[in-house]
């Protein structure tokens, strides 16, 4: 009965080490150096924060639930989007043809500069936080799922070519899942580039969310209380790239990265 | 020319465009290939001998002349005929399974494509697992099989809408020696069970004398046909014909035929 137990235990082991580890030498680098708490705020302070953060009355039902909608939903139309457009270019070259230098214009401009642009468009609200997490995270999905159809190998189009497969039954049976590494692949940096679109959205503008409560303590040179929100969107940002990686477990258990 | 000829070719030429001009891949190739038998196609590395085949498989239109599988022609002007071309089934050089499909679902994939039943495909599956030696793998990931196996399984998803003409191109190139000589064997027995037609691509003498009734030797490209050697020994045969001399009477002449043309 035990033995299980400690196998489940000892993978963690080593992440735990470091963890402790962290923290030790954050603690022993302050008193060492003698660094001002206004600079680097001792470990202990800062959980401290947290754990008062994580009590305060707003915290959960308004700020973290924006940040995760914004972030949700941002990358949910990045995904639809850049899917669709990577199969379409992929599939029609005349299309990608048209449509490149416009989205190559949208991919090279700067796109924080957009965001001034998307607030006076749709408001000081979530929407323009979910357009900009959007415009983030559907290059590296579009882009990949377009490397992907165009990845196909020769060999098994020609197994498909020797039966008599039509472009559906090539689409279905073949590309289809020849993208998928490749669009995991993309979703994977896609989440952390949501996180970031949403979190900068709300930097700039806005009155709810993890971001906006960065920029207050800020404002009120609260480091320790910057240090806990940090931690929260760290853990919040990590959550969300193991649901991409439950997802990939789930799409593609047969591919040689899962082995 | 033979009237019951199962597939031919007649006067073949196949020209590729390349980046310095045309290239002549085969030059005025005539075959006939009868109903059952067993033909050998070798050649140097780049003499055109996949190329042959692809244009028997109608995965490649000729440049001139005329491919016909049982008198119909495989390309009418420009479109292939696909009627023609289920009578064949193709093994390629590279097992080129589909990961994401276990054994049983890479064998039916051809039948499901024709809008089977599952039960009907499950069914083809199994039987095609027993014929090539499979039987138990059905449920197995591609990933998990050997070099060995990985062909057995390119070879049954080859055979699952019961062609009449099997088409191989190098299908144990990359095994090693001993799994060779084993799917030798065993790729006699599968042949005289389905009564196929068959041609085997290899660039193995040996192996082409060993399995063929007929070898054809292709001179480097252009390819054109410089030698058919017909072999005598009754199929399905044993290994220890390698041993008689007259074995190494149609390899010695075949290697003379490839070798003479090769250092004109």
């Amino acid at each position: 009965m035990t033995k299980p137990e400690i196998g489940a235990i000892y993978p963690a082991l080593p992440a735990i080490f470091t963890v402790a580890a962290t923290l030790i030498i954050w603690k022993i680098s302050i008193l060492f150096f003698d660094i001002s708490p206004f600079i680097l705020p001792p470990p202990e302070t800062v959980f401290e924060r947290l754990w008062i953060l994580l009590r305060e009355r707003n915290f959960w039902s308004v700020h973290v639930v924006t940040t995760l909608w914004e972030i949700l939903a941002g990358f949910f139309l990045a995904l639809v989007a850049g899917l669709t457009t990577g199969v379409l270019f992929g599939k029609l070259p005349w299309l990608e043809r048209a449509l490149k230098p416009a989205l190559l214009t949208l991919q090279v401009v700067p796109k924080i500069t957009l965001l001034p642009i998307l607030i006076i468009w749709t408001g000081f609200g979530m929407t323009s936080k979910i357009i900009f997490a959007a415009i983030l995270s559907f290059f590296p999905i579009m882009l990949n799922v377009l490397l992907g159809l165009k990845s196909v190998s020769p060999g098994h189009q020609e197994v498909m070519r020797a039966f008599h497969a039509g472009r559906w039954s090539m689409f279905r049976f073949v590309e289809l899942y020849s993208v998928l590494p490749y669009l995991i692949a993309g979703m994977e940096v896609g989440i952390v580039f949501a996180v970031i679109g949403a979190i900068v959205g709300e930097y700039l503008s806005g009155s709810e969310g993890l971001g906006y409560l960065a920029v207050i303590a800020l404002g009120s040179l609260d480091m320790p209380r910057l240090f806990a929100v940090l931690i929260v969107l760290t853990l919040l940002s990590y959550a969300l790239a193991m649901l991409v990686h439950c997802v990939k477990q789930v799409l593609i258990p047969w591919h040689d990265s899962m082995r | 020319m033979n009237a019951s000829a199962e597939l031919a070719l007649h006067e073949v030429s196949k020209e590729y465009l390349s980046a310095n001009g045309t290239v002549q891949a085969l030059r005025d190739v005539s075959l006939s290939i009868v109903r059952g038998e067993f033909v050998a196609i070798i050649g140097a590395s780049g003499c055109g001998k996949t190329t042959l085949l692809r244009l028997l498989a109608g995965l490649i239109a000729p440049t001139r002349g005329e491919v016909k599988v049982r008198e119909h022609s495989l390309w009418h002007s420009g479109k292939r005929d696909t009627g023609a071309a289920e009578m064949i089934g193709m093994v390629f050089q590279d097992a080129n399974l589909f990961p994401w499909y276990t054994v049983e679902e890479n064998i039916y994939l051809p039948l499901m494509l024709q809008g089977a039943t599952r039960q009907q495909c499950l069914e083809k599956a199994r039987e095609l697992c027993h014929l090539v030696g499979l039987a138990g793998f059905e449920r197995s990931h591609t990933a998990e099989l050997s070099g060995g196996m990985r062909q057995r399984v390119a070879i049954a998803r080859a055979l699952c809408l019961k062609p009449s003409i099997l088409l191989m191109d190098e299908p144990f190139g990359s095994l090693d020696a001993m799994t060779r000589e084993r799917m030798n064997l065993e790729l006699q027995t599968m042949i005289a069970t389905i009564n196929a037609t068959v041609v085997l691509v290899t660039h193995s003498i040996t192996e082409a004398v060993f399995l063929a009734d007929r070898v054809v030797a292709l001179s480097p490209r252009p390819g054109e046909i410089r030698a058919i050697q017909p072999i005598e020994f009754p199929r399905e045969r044993k290994l220890e014909v390698q041993a008689d001399p007259r074995f190494n009477l149609a390899v010695q002449a075949l290697r003379q035929a490839l070798c003479v043309e090769g250092e004109k």
